[in-house]
């Protein structure tokens, strides 16, 4: 290869450096206009919280990132880039949402909603619905410290007697119900004593020394019984085959 | 020569060979050609090794974190691990076992043959002429290797996450772009040129102290290459200490 041939060349992969130094960077940290997304603009009246690049989320998947923040009047303007796949509609929800109880990260909670499809360039109204751990335990602190300690006693006290009084009728009616219910119950027990009783004598007659015990228990009495009973039956069919065999009936 | 010999006479030669004056008129062919041996030269080895990092760390950060936390979670693991750490060491130690020996042996033979004398005797400052454009090369050419190696990288591991490891290449370069620090990709191009300078350097002072005929060349460009890895480490870790500590 030919001497300036090569010095072009090594020129243009100094340059090429260069060019993917800065292509990669905007590539890299997310600023290469993505034309899959397009800008939503959002107003909020606080986005506490809230930072440029924060992740927005679509029913749980992340779709998109928060663009930009500025002041819109008394109130701010979030932009968003958002994928185009998701069609927003009139009752799309944007509310700002805490990755966690505890840690101070936000991001944008999108819900498309069911509503009619609206025009690119619609501007949504935002909702600030994170879960801030300091303020709330700010405001606790603030409620608690404007509590009187002896006026909370008074209160109290005063409570628990109304609950009491409250209480008095119903409890009364219930302890009525509750005799009733136990007199009841000892009448059931008596007949069931009864019963028992019964029970325990018809066992006594049914032990294996006792004659209905025998009755029952005895095999060669069974077999008796049974063969009687086939005689019986061919007695029977003997009589209405030859009934004159075994009825003479004669006037003279 | 003790420790500290060995130090001083490294000062003074990288004082001697990058505080002289650079005559830039004609300086920068030789420059030009030294780029291209060992910037242009080094592309092959350097895509080649970005690859294997893109899969490698895709692979690794995907097992390491998957199922625990959010799937974009490996975009960020790749993507900060390759511009802070992985791309700048790998490039350092891919350019140190390629260019480090190869200066080491080119100006060991010369010295070996007394070119260098020669040059000296002509009147030619063979600082200027011999390592100023070798090292100023490695420095030009090393931030250039770094960014090839970084892009390729995060490129493979994406394809590699979205083939292989169901990960959509829209949440891989969410967590990647999320994650992003301009100090994580100014810090690894500080880091290549720092190692660029390493590695020059040594390799011109291996081969220009060498002694002992054709072993001690060899053995030159042996003590480039182990000299070069070990100050990558170093540096890396003195880097990390004050730049990247909290």
């Amino acid at each position: 290869m030919k001497r300036t041939a090569r010095e072009a060349l090594t020129v243009v992969f100094l340059l090429a450096g260069v060019g993917l130094a800065i292509l990669g960077y905007f590539w890299l940290s997310g600023h290469v206009e993505d034309r899959s997304q397009r800008e939503v603009e959002v107003r909020f009246t606080d986005v506490t919280g809230l930072r440029v690049g924060d992740p927005v989320e679509v029913l749980g998947l992340p779709r998109g990132r928060v663009a930009g923040l500025e002041l819109d009047g008394n109130r701010v303007l979030c932009r968003v880039r958002l994928d185009r796949a998701v069609s927003l509609t009139s009752e799309s929800r944007f509310s700002i949402r805490s990755v966690s109880y505890l840690g101070s990260d936000r991001y944008l909670m999108v819900t498309p909603g069911t509503g009619t499809p609206v025009a690119e360039g619609t501007t949504f109204e935002g909702f600030n619905e994170a879960l801030d751990l300091e303020e709330t335990f700010l405001r606790l602190d603030r409620i608690v410290a404007q509590l009187d300690p002896e006026e909370l006693r008074a209160e109290l006290r005063n409570t628990i007697t109304e609950l009491v009084g409250t209480l008095d009728g119903p409890m009364q009616r219930f302890e009525g119900r509750l005799a009733g219910f136990d007199r009841s119950l000892g009448r059931a027990s008596d007949e069931l004593v009864q019963v028992a009783a019964s029970l325990d004598t018809l066992a006594g007659l049914l032990c294996p020394n006792s004659t209905a015990g025998r009755l029952l228990g005895s095999d060669e009495l069974y077999e008796e019984l049974r063969k009687t009973n086939l005689e019986l039956q061919v007695l029977l069919a003997d009589i209405r085959a030859n009934p004159k065999r075994y009825f003479k009936v004669s006037l003279f | 020569m003790g420790v500290l010999g060995v130090s001083a006479h490294y000062a003074a030669f990288v004082g001697r060979s990058l505080f002289t004056r650079w005559d830039l008129r004609r300086t920068l062919p030789r420059l030009a050609d030294q780029v291209w041996t060992h910037g242009v030269g080094a592309l092959p080895v350097v895509l080649l090794a970005a690859v294997f990092v893109g899969l490698t760390t895709a692979i690794q950060t995907s097992y390491q974190l998957m199922g625990v936390v959010p799937k974009y979670f490996v975009g960020m693991g790749v993507g900060r691990l390759v511009l802070i750490e992985l791309a700048p060491v790998f490039t350092g130690f891919v350019v140190a076992g390629r260019s480090a020996s190869a200066m080491a042996a080119e100006i060991g033979a010369m010295r070996m043959s007394e070119q260098i004398d020669a040059l000296e005797v002509m009147g030619v400052n063979p600082y200027r002429f011999l390592c100023l454009p070798r090292i100023g090369a490695l420095v030009l050419s090393m931030p250039v290797l770094v960014v090839v190696m970084e892009l390729a990288a995060v490129l493979v591991a994406m394809l590699i996450s979205s083939v292989a490891l169901n990960v959509s290449s829209y949440t891989f370069m969410y967590g990647v772009t999320h994650f992003f620090m301009a100090r994580d990709f100014l810090g690894g191009l500080g880091k290549a040129v720092l190692f660029g300078l390493v590695v020059g350097v040594n390799g011109c002072f291996c081969g220009y102290t060498v002694r002992g005929g054709s072993r001690g060349v060899g053995r030159a460009a042996t003590s480039a290459v182990v000299s070069s890895a070990a100050m990558i480490l170093v540096l890396n870790f003195l880097v990390a200490l004050f730049f990247f500590s909290r």
